[in-house]
């Protein structure tokens, strides 16, 4: 038996019953371990590597570490498992052993969901390895610092929704009210908003058939709700319908109790309402969206991936200019220049020297700000085109001069807008402004 | 239930300062010390009374995690009131307040009425940043302020209802263009009768429960 040893035994009695039965009802005899041929590997190839990360990483207090600690009582809070220490411990060490093999991820929020429910029904070990292989492989990107391969998938499920749901696109002007509202539905494989019972079923299907589970499953879910949305009025409603619709569906061959269901917010009138079962919704997606094939979901991505990187990037950009445009007399069109050549300053730094300040602190989760600095060599280059002596010849230590004055952290590195600054103060200031600035460039460091 | 006007709000923050236990209090009334994480976005509603008229609020919950700000970005369209909260036991939240304003006001439209929320009030002992602090940050920012506790349920009426009121009192000013839905204000489908009651309204819906 490959799956859930430790974790039967912390659980209730019905639930290690349950954890039995569903392990006969999985689609595969071995569990979600064995289904992971990536995992199985990773984990035969490196005995011992799990237990050596665990040391390394217990201990160390980091940003993650800290995300890791606050999230360990909100994952899966109803399911007895997470309401002793031994769950929780054990939760602990998978993610930060994660945190602490992927410094590029760290830690996301839904990674603890997700751990969670691997804990459920494979060893530790075993969930450490799917998790390696969910987030480096069947997730691409989902859990980094953008969730960038969510957000591409939701764009990929917004393609699906104009191929497949024609009425429903008529009806909604703006289909990005779907790509919010399902982010959960990628991020947790539905687990946040489907009872437990249920999701462990769809996630079965995904370690069977990847994200194409997901999305055609996605599909089912607005197809099954279509008449409900089309007639709602605002996005408040239609996030109504559809929390009512995830509460009624049920697992007619899961033993659990419905005390262990992890019972979403909000689930006050059930006895009003219908019930779908599980295997049935997930049989329709398979009947109705089955068809749509792994490489149109690849190249979809390739399609989406771009634009939504791009998205991002323009947001980065607006923030900064709106910011420093208060500061500055710059026009905004010429702030928006001055902004890409800064910012193509930063990337050919990177491109050139791996080892640059701007690189190594680079961070694209960090305030807007800060996410494109320059080091003085990149300054000193860009600055010199920009200046208004560039002609002159004794320019040089002027450059120098310029950048400490304005790097005023002392950390090396200045941003947008205190480049713009000071390019402001040289064209756009008043005499005894310039004067002022050219003083104190003169005024030895630390005065 | 019909209601004046339907006011959307947007709760934002850093992670566990507390958001979704603040909309529970207010939309429930009760404290949920252990509850899920919020994965993108999860939505509550409640009607309040405000010079004798029905409105209703629609509050928009948001996930904090940094990672998340995109999806965050896209609620700010189309909300009227926005409380950004931060946790007074943590001063880093504090200190990322200036970033969530500066998102705020990139992306939502300038009328958008924000309260600044010293959240967890009830935990003196462990209290990082002092009220003097949030209250002064509130003014430099033209930011409405308050100290809350959502355990406590202390000032959390307040907090949203007092949003309101600045809203409400924007409209009467001629400040928001109300027939334009996306500065997140609703008129709601009939005018309520003037003897309308004043109290007993209060009826909480939480994440789907109840018709909209």
């Amino acid at each position: 038996m490959h799956m859930g040893h430790n974790f039967a035994a912390l659980c209730t009695n019905s639930t290690a019953y349950g954890w039995l039965n569903m392990w006969e009802r999985l689609l595969f005899p071995f569990g979600w371990f064995s289904a992971s041929v990536g995992a199985v590997n990773d984990m035969a190839t490196h005995p011992g590597y799990y237990s050596e990360l665990v040391e390394q990483s217990l201990g160390t207090s980091t940003l993650a570490t800290d995300e890791i600690e606050r999230d360990l009582h909100r994952s899966l809070p109803e399911h007895p498992a997470f309401q002793s220490d031994t769950g929780i411990s054990a939760l602990r060490r998978v993610l930060t052993a994660y945190a602490y093999r992927n410094p590029k991820i760290g830690y996301c929020q839904a990674m603890n969901i997700l751990t969670s429910v691997l804990l459920l029904y494979a060893k530790e070990e075993e969930a450490f390895w799917l998790l390696v292989a969910v987030c480096e492989r069947m997730l691409p990107d989902y859990f980094n610092r953008r969730i960038i391969g969510a957000l591409v998938d939701q764009a990929v499920f917004e393609d699906l929704i104009r191929e497949h749901l024609p009425q429903l696109v008529e009806h909604m002007t703006d289909l990005s009210f779907f790509s919010s509202v399902s982010l959960s539905w990628f991020l947790t494989l539905f687990i946040s908003v489907l009872p437990i019972e249920s999701a462990v079923n769809v996630v079965d299907c995904f370690f069977y058939d990847g994200i194409k589970a997901i999305l055609q499953l996605g599909l089912a879910v607005l197809d099954y709700n279509m008449d409900a949305l089309i007639s709602c009025h605002d996005d408040a409603e239609a996030v109504t319908i559809l929390n009512k619709f995830f509460d009624s569906v049920t697992n007619k061959d899961s033993p659990l109790p419905p005390t262990v269901q992890q019972a979403p917010v909000g689930n006050n009138d059930k006895a009003s309402h219908f019930t779908v079962d599980i295997s049935e919704l997930i049989r329709e997606a398979y009947e109705k969206y089955g068809n749509i094939r792994s490489e149109e979901v690849e190249s979809s991505r390739k399609r989406n991936k771009l634009h939504v990187i791009q998205t991002l990037e323009d947001t980065t950009k607006q923030n900064v200019i709106r910011v420093v445009s208060q500061e500055v007399r710059f026009n905004a069109s010429l702030l928006d220049e001055l902004y890409n050549l800064f910012k193509r300053q930063h990337f050919l730094s990177c491109y050139w020297k791996i080892k640059s300040p701007a690189l190594l602190h680079h961070d694209p989760s960090q305030a807007y700000l800060e996410q494109y600095q320059l080091g003085y060599h990149q300054f000193s280059l860009l600055f010199s085109l920009l200046e208004p002596w560039s002609f002159c010849t004794a320019k040089g230590p002027l450059s120098l001069w310029i950048f400490r004055l304005i790097d005023e952290n002392q950390d090396g590195l200045v941003n947008f807008k205190e480049f713009s600054c000071s390019l402001d103060t040289l064209y756009c200031g008043s005499f005894t402004n310039k004067l002022k600035f050219l003083f104190k460039l003169h005024l030895p460091p630390g005065e | 239930m019909a209601y004046a006007y339907l006011f959307k709000y947007i709760i934002i923050g850093d992670t566990g300062v507390g958001k979704s236990c603040l909309l529970l209090q207010f939309t429930d009334k009760r404290f949920q010390p252990v509850h899920d994480l919020t994965i993108g976005v999860e939505f509550g509603a409640r009607m309040i009374t405000i010079d004798g008229k029905q409105i209703k609020l629609q509050i928009w919950d948001t996930a904090g995690q940094e990672s998340f700000r995109s999806i965050t970005r896209s609620y700010y369209r189309g909300a009227a009131g926005a409380l950004l909260v931060y946790d007074i036991t943590r001063r880093d939240t504090f200190n990322h307040l200036t970033t969530w304003l500066e998102d705020a006001r990139q992306h939502s439209n300038s009328n958008m009425v924000i309260m600044l929320i010293g959240n967890k009030s009830d935990l003196e002992s462990r209290r990082e940043v002092k009220k003097e602090e949030g209250e002064a940050f509130a003014r430099e920012h033209g930011l409405i302020f308050m100290e809350t506790s959502a355990k406590t349920a202390s000032n959390v009426e307040e907090a949203f209802i007092n949003t309101a009121k600045e809203i409400y009192e924007k409209i009467q000013e001629g400040v928001f263009d109300i027939n334009n839905e996306a500065n997140g204000i609703k008129i709601g489908p009939q005018h309520p009768t003037t003897n309308s009651t004043l109290s007993g309204s209060q009826g909480g819906q939480h994440a789907g429960g109840g018709c909209c």
